[in-house]
């Protein structure tokens, strides 16, 4: 059956001797042994290494009757295949080839002549290969020749999963074969030392494919050659005992080879460059295996890199070595090396599909095309013309439709840079966001230490994904807000009903509900993301009931949810908390009860889990909230007016933008009749009257803050957001078949109910859209408002100017300390209260009685006073006879005056009482004091403001005004900084965290062993 | 069980509603603030004496003179001005201003708050006369003043006047109105805290024949009183008033003047039913035979008017003028009186007034005028100052003051009104597009 090692073959004829290397392959072992007994093109000679098998390789390979060399288990393959060819009688012919066999790798009866074919008539070549196609998925093309990307990744070219149906065949040149199947003709194995030996197993094929094109052969891949390779240490179907292999692993020794072999074959001047893509890629490998939550492969990356940074020599002694084989410049191999545009096609079409087969996996995708098609049965489909028209009859695609045209109209005014009601303008980019966000003190009115609220984070990131354009983005979100709360309440509701049309209707009057409508008309940024967020949190909320079934990556999913939430509506969160308490409470009372102590801990620790981790995420503002209880009830933006208790009632929140009272939704309505149905309908009837009732006592009271010192009723749109969900799931149950139930019955007061909430919700929608779209289109928020502070009192960088207007109707004039620009997105959130001596100042400005406020203004840093138009008369005249202010300019806008004396943001006064203005950036400042004296800053004091000077800290005090002030001995340089450590601190544990809990909720990826086999393939 | 769930519902949504409406704050927006503005004592020629009484040494003042504008405090209870205007920071008592040259003539005015629109019925241009306005400026910034006015022949051509910040711009009538016997005088600030003072000082030749302060009214109206002219009888007979009259608007008005004195009430020969020209400051000429050393001056028209009556009388051994303006109705009011004797002429139809009188000492005197028509009081001695509590009907007064140097009125005017402003509130959305 065998060849002998003794026959001679004829002369000229190739002379081929398989070295099969073996090393725990039982399992594969006998298809290897068997393909190679049945190769259409025997095999001349055959020798078998044995590297220390411990399983039941050794018995087969006896069985099998072929002769085979041991060595230690630590060999690796290049050194077994040495020892293999040492063992050969001497040659020198150019026709004597090896064909390296792996334990894991069957070739097909025909693939050495196949291979053999292609060398007869290609006489440079030196190497040839098979094509590669899975052990288990027979059609999974694994390779057809291979190359190493700059990063060093192996490089195949292939598509995940790709199907072989030819596309690849041929006789293809390339940089190099995998070594299962490898042909090599023995002479030139020879001169290039075979594989090298610092490459015991991984990269050691790409390599010597490296070496033999530089020096001047050619590799070829064979398509007629076909072998089915498993793969089995890339995988880690076993373990990998070669020396080289640190702790075993295979991944740090296919890095550490990857890297050997770009940095032992390159040009010298490539080398740095190839350092930094080998030390990035490694970096960007092991974020993803951590956020995969495989740590061992991370370490692997960084470990495999040190591996070889700490060898050197080794290195050096390679690429001396290369320099003496090398016959043609190491460039020419550039061919092979495939471009970065690849890779990145490659890896965008890996990303897709991965999505692909999340999103969009459904019971239609499991078909194959492979699937047989049933060419009979297509025959007798009779085919209709697919016209477009009739997708509307999809409820989803007709809804989608109507929804579009909806916010189309109802956005006309909307187009553009967005701002009015609770809305600050957005600046102009991203980076300002990411600036705010991250500053320790904001030049606002007076100056505030606040922590920035973590929206302006959200925003920042939706901004930076929005090509940088925060006013884009902004646009756009208030643009598509309407369609992502009918998506979200759409997949809540569809657990309710199987019936589309019912399902999209009710999503469509979700859309356009009473507070949907308000807030994005007013600008309420916080209801409109709990308008988003909330169907997914309620969707959720069934399983909060036996929370140990959760899962903990389901539980950080909902508590990243609910952290979104929370940056948004403090009194979201509230709720949500309030939600996990009750559940703390009933686990305790079941607890008393059973006394299963396993159960209660496991409840109890994701139920705090859920309660605690969005407060975590949203440090240090949600402590500071803690603080500032009212924080918990304003939402981001301007305090704006809300509606009285009667008006929150009918679930509409009221104020600016608001549907009139005429417009009644339904929602009440539904949420009464569903306390008495069923008590699946009657969970959501409940929660939603809950939170109805808790909306109508809050808005009776009034607050002020963010900015405002004016008293407003509480906005409680978050809450009857929740109302509104409750009281949609409680309808689409009641209504989900009910057709069907009535008409089964006789004719009683349900019909009466049924007829009254269809015909209520029908007039809402009519009436609510049609408002939407005609007077709301004139609402508080529009695009792309007159700029309030004229630019010529925005010349100097963090110039105040006092800003007096007359807001909507009000007679009297409102006032605030305006920083060289209008007020921006998260400015309302950070202002802080204005100082009592401002308020006074202000307040005497405007009884005439303020002989002394311009001297106070102008000491609070206060450059202008700024009067918007229209004007009160009797204010202008009286600051016109206060003294103090002198007229610049009086226009169409607004009338503005400078504020007499020094009123710069960094004075220093001497001794004598002489003062001088010092110039200052926007938050720092460099200068030198002529003197001793004081140097006064006009900002709000805060411990953060340090003046170093002569390498100490002056020492600071308040003011007469409680401003800081600091105590300068001596003239000379002196720097004012504000400490951000504090800020930096924060933000470090927020990172922090936030990475915690991203890992924790997203998906785990598995270890190669862990993947089964035909999983893998 | 479905009906325990209905009501339980229903009550709850019952007294939710209810709850949360009867506790629904009101949502006030508004804050008022009071005050008193501080008021400006007028400034004086080198040759004229001035002096102010207050009712408190520590009270808060400064000189309205160049870049100073910081406040100390007065230290003393009758302040001689060097002929600066003074700002007082003393809420609540309207202090008097008393000037004149020693022998020659007398006058007085209250300090009073800047207004923004005063009217002098008073002074002349002609040769006889050395009328002056001064323009007094105690803002930190330059003010810009309008000033119109009429003499017997019409309106003369407004002129504007910029003020310097904390400063007094004094100007000569005869540059504004050279010639003109009858003058009318208003002046309205365009922007600034700007008060105005007329000073009319007349003679022939070397011989003096008076002068005086000329009190400002706020505005024209059509039911004048002018409270308190003093009435000099002579041998056999009557001294003769001058009434002025300007009717600024564009119409004509109809005016019938009634004397009120303690002789009674009638009209005046001349003055009942008489016509006057709008635009044009008119002079008539009234002597009146009445018993009494006051009365007032009832003046009704159809048409908004101002008027003020010019009294010639004989001190000692000289004479001088005297010019009542109208006054408002009176409001309850402190007057610092120390070193004054001023005699308060109420005018009413019924009179209810309680006068309280603060001594030096200490002590409190209290009195309680009651009347009709006319009532008067002299403030005695050691008096530091005088609550003026009015009751009743409308009531208007004035103040007579006599010294040898001549005698000077003024009508009753709270110098400095509680002012109840809006507090703006702090609110960022004024910088919100």
């Amino acid at each position: 059956m065998w060849q002998s090692a003794v026959s001679t073959p004829e002369i000229d004829q190739p002379r081929v001797t398989a070295i099969l290397v073996v090393h725990d392959g039982a399992t594969w072992l006998p298809e290897v042994v068997a393909s190679l007994a049945s190769q259409t093109r025997p095999i001349d000679h055959t020798l078998v290494v044995d590297t220390g098998s411990t399983d039941a390789s050794s018995k087969l390979l006896k069985n099998a009757r072929l002769a085979s060399i041991s060595m230690e288990r630590d060999t690796g393959f290049g050194a077994a295949v040495a020892k293999a060819v040492l063992s050969l009688p001497e040659s020198d012919s150019e026709s004597e080839w090896i064909w390296l066999i792996h334990d894991d790798c069957a070739p097909q009866p025909g693939a050495l002549e196949a291979l053999l074919d292609a060398v007869s008539e290609r006489p440079h070549v030196a190497v040839a290969g098979p094509k590669l196609l899975g052990w288990y998925d027979r059609t999974h093309l694994l390779e057809m020749g291979l190359s190493i990307a700059g990063n060093g990744a192996r490089w195949t070219g292939m598509e995940p999963r790709e199907y072989d149906q030819g596309q690849h065949d041929g006789i293809h040149e390339v940089l190099s074969v995998s070594t299962a199947g490898a042909l090599i003709r023995r002479k030139v194995f020879q001169e290039l030392e075979g594989f090298d030996s610092n490459l015991e197993l991984f990269r050691d094929d790409v390599d010597f494919g490296w070496r033999a094109h530089v020096a001047g052969h050619t590799v070829i891949a064979v398509s007629a050659a076909v072998a089915f390779h498993a793969e089995a240490s890339a995988t880690e179907r076993r373990n990998v005992d070669v020396k080289g292999a640190l702790l075993n692993r295979p991944l740090i020794l296919d890095r550490r080879n990857a890297a050997f072999v770009l940095l032992a074959n390159s040009s010298w001047w490539m080398l740095p460059w190839l350092a930094f893509q080998l030390f990035f890629g490694s970096a960007v490998r092991s974020l993803g295996y951590l956020l995969a939550k495989l740590p061992g492969y991370a370490s692997d990356e960084f470990l495999a890199v040190a591996l070889l940074l700490i060898r050197p020599a080794k290195l050096w002694e390679a690429r001396k070595r290369r320099k003496r084989e090398r016959l043609i410049s190491s460039r020419t191999v550039i061919r092979f090396i495939p471009p970065r545009w690849s890779q990145l096609r490659l890896g965008f079409a890996r990303v897709v599909e991965s999505l692909r087969k999340t999103i969009l996996s459904s019971p239609r995708d499991s078909g194959s095309v492979l699937d047989v098609p049933n060419e009979e049965e297509d025959l007798l489909t009779p085919s209709t013309p697919l016209r477009w028209r009739t997708a509307f009859r999809r409820p989803e695609v007709a809804g989608s439709a109507f929804l579009l045209f909806f916010v189309s109209m109802w956005s006309t005014h909307r187009y553009g840079a967005l701002s009015g009601g609770a809305l600050e303008m957005p600046p102009f980019g991203a980076s300002d966001l990411w600036r705010e966000y991250g500053q320790s003190w904001h030049q606002i009115a007076m100056g505030s230490s606040s922590s920035t609220p973590p929206w302006i984070l959200i925003l920042a990131i939706g901004s930076t994904l929005y090509m940088g354009k925060a006013i884009a983005f902004m646009a756009f979100f208030f643009w598509v807000a309407p369609l992502l709360m009918a998506l979200s309440v759409y997949f809540l509701l569809r657990r309710f009903s199987q019936n589309s049309w019912l399902v999209v209707s009710a999503s469509l009057a979700y859309a356009i509900s009473p507070v949907s409508i308000a807030s994005i008309n007013s600008g309420r940024l916080g209801t409109i993301v709990a308008l988003i967020v909330a169907p997914r949190i309620v969707s959720y909320l069934p399983r909060f009931i036996q929370i140990e079934t959760a899962t903990w990556r389901m539980i950080f999913g909902v508590s990243l949810l609910i952290s979104i939430l929370t940056s948004f509506s403090l009194l979201g969160y509230l709720g949500m908390f309030a939600v996990s308490m009750v559940g703390v409470a009933r686990d305790l009372v079941e607890y008393k009860r059973s006394s299963n102590k396993k159960l209660f801990v496991n409840r109890v620790q994701r139920r705090l889990a859920l309660a605690l981790i969005p407060f975590l995420l949203c440090l240090p503002w949600s402590f500071e909230a803690l603080l500032h209880p009212s924080r918990f009830l304003l939402e981001p933006g301007l305090l704006i007016e809300s509606g009285v208790p009667n008006f929150t009632l009918l679930a509409n929140p009221g104020g600016p933008g608001s549907l009139p009272w005429w417009v009644i939704s339904p929602i009440t309505f539904i949420l009464f009749v569903s306390a008495f149905s069923t008590a699946k309908v009657r969970r959501y009837s409940n929660l939603g009257i809950f939170f109805i009732l808790i909306s109508v006592m809050l808005s009776a009271f009034s607050m002020n803050g963010h900015g405002s010192s004016s008293n407003v009723r509480i906005w409680t749109g978050t809450l009857l957001a929740f109302a509104t969900i409750a009281s949609l799931c409680a309808g689409v149950i009641i209504l989900d078949g009910l057709r069907q139930r009535l008409a089964s019955v006789r004719f009683h007061y349900r019909h009466i109910l049924g007829g009254i909430v269809i015909a209520s919700t029908l007039l809402y929608v009519i009436t609510a859209s049609g408002w939407a779209i005609t007077t709301s289109a004139k609402g508080p928020v529009q695009a792309n408002r007159n700029q309030v502070l004229p630019a010529f009192l925005a010349v100097t960088p963090g110039v105040k100017t006092l800003v007096m207007r007359n807001i909507g109707d009000q007679e009297v004039p409102s006032f605030f300390i305006a920083r060289e620009r209008d007020a921006v997105l998260g400015d309302a959130d950070l202002a802080p209260k204005n100082s009592p001596v401002v308020i006074l100042a202000v307040r005497q400005l405007v009884d005439g009685s303020g002989i002394a406020s311009s001297r106070i203004l102008a000491s609070f840093g206060i450059k202008y006073l700024y009067a918007l138009n229209p004007a009160n008369p009797q204010l202008v005249r009286s600051i016109d006879g206060l003294g103090g202010f002198v007229r610049m300019s009086s226009t169409q806008s607004g009338i503005a005056w400078k504020i007499s004396g020094i009123s710069d943001r960094l004075v220093f006064t001497g001794a004598k009482g002489d003062a001088q203005a010092m110039p200052t950036l926007a938050e720092s400042a460099q200068g030198t004091t002529p003197s001793a004296g004081t140097v006064s800053l006009a900002e709000n004091f805060d411990s953060g403001w340090q003046i170093i000077q002569g390498a100490q800290h002056l020492v600071r005090v308040k003011n007469q005004y409680g401003l800081p002030q600091f105590q300068s001995t001596a003239g000379g340089k002196f720097i004012l900084i504000h400490d951000g450590t504090k800020r930096r601190a924060w933000l470090a544990l927020e990172l922090l965290v936030f990475l915690t809990v991203l890992l924790m909720a997203l998906p785990s990826g598995k270890r190669k062993r862990d993947v089964s086999q035909e999983e893998m393939q | 069980m479905r009906k325990r769930r209905g009501f339980i519902i229903t009550g709850s949504l019952m007294i939710t509603v209810v709850l949360s409406n009867s506790v629904s704050s009101h949502v006030q927006s508004t804050n008022f603030s009071t005050s008193y503005p501080t008021v400006i004592c007028p400034p004086s020629d080198s040759s004229v004496t001035s002096q102010t009484s207050v009712t408190s040494s520590s009270t808060p003042y400064r000189k309205i003179q160049g870049k100073n504008s910081a406040f100390q405090s007065i230290r003393k209870l009758i302040y001689a001005s060097d002929g600066n205007a003074i700002l007082l920071d003393q809420p609540s008592v309207t202090s008097i201003t008393w000037q004149g040259v020693s022998g020659v003539w007398a006058g007085a005015t209250l300090c009073r708050a800047p207004q923004s629109d005063q009217w002098f019925v008073g002074g002349s241009a002609n040769v006889l006369s050395k009328g002056r306005i001064y323009l007094v400026n105690s803002g930190l910034s330059e003010a810009l003043v309008d000033v119109a006015l009429w003499n017997s022949k019409g309106p003369l051509p407004a002129k504007v006047f910029p003020v310097h910040q904390n400063s007094t711009l004094r100007i000569s009538l005869d540059s504004i109105a050279a010639g003109s016997d009858s003058l009318v005088v208003r002046v309205t600030p365009r922007s600034g805290r700007v008060s105005s003072y007329l000073v009319e000082e007349r003679s022939k030749g070397l011989k003096s024949l008076g002068g005086d302060l000329v009190n400002a009214v706020d505005s024209a109206g059509t039911d004048l009183v002018i409270s308190g002219i003093p009435h000099q009888r002579t041998a056999g007979n009557g001294i003769s008033h001058v009434v002025r009259f300007l009717v600024p608007g564009t119409a004509d008005a109809h005016v019938r003047v009634d004397l009120i004195s303690t002789d009674g009430v009638f009209a005046p020969v001349g003055l009942d039913g008489v016509n006057i020209t709008h635009g044009v400051a008119t002079d008539l000429v009234f002597s009146p035979t009445i018993a009494s050393t006051i009365f007032s001056l009832r003046i009704r028209s159809d048409q908004p008017i101002v008027a003020g009556v010019l009294t010639s009388l004989k001190v000692k051994d000289h004479t001088d003028i005297v010019w009542n303006a109208a006054s408002p109705k009176l409001v309850p009011m402190t007057l610092g009186v120390r070193g004054l004797n001023p005699t308060l002429v109420f005018t009413g139809d019924s009179i209810l007034v309680a006068i309280s009188a603060r001594l030096t000492s200490g002590k409190v005197l209290k009195n309680r005028l009651k009347g009709s028509d006319i009532a008067a009081w002299r403030v005695p001695d050691n008096v530091s100052s005088v609550d003026i509590s009015p009751s009743g009907s409308i009531i208007s007064g004035g103040a007579i003051i006599s010294s040898n140097s001549g005698v000077a009125t003024f009508p009753l005017v709270v110098g400095s009104e509680i002012t109840r402003a809006a507090v703006p509130n702090a609110d960022i959305a004024v910088i919100n597009r």
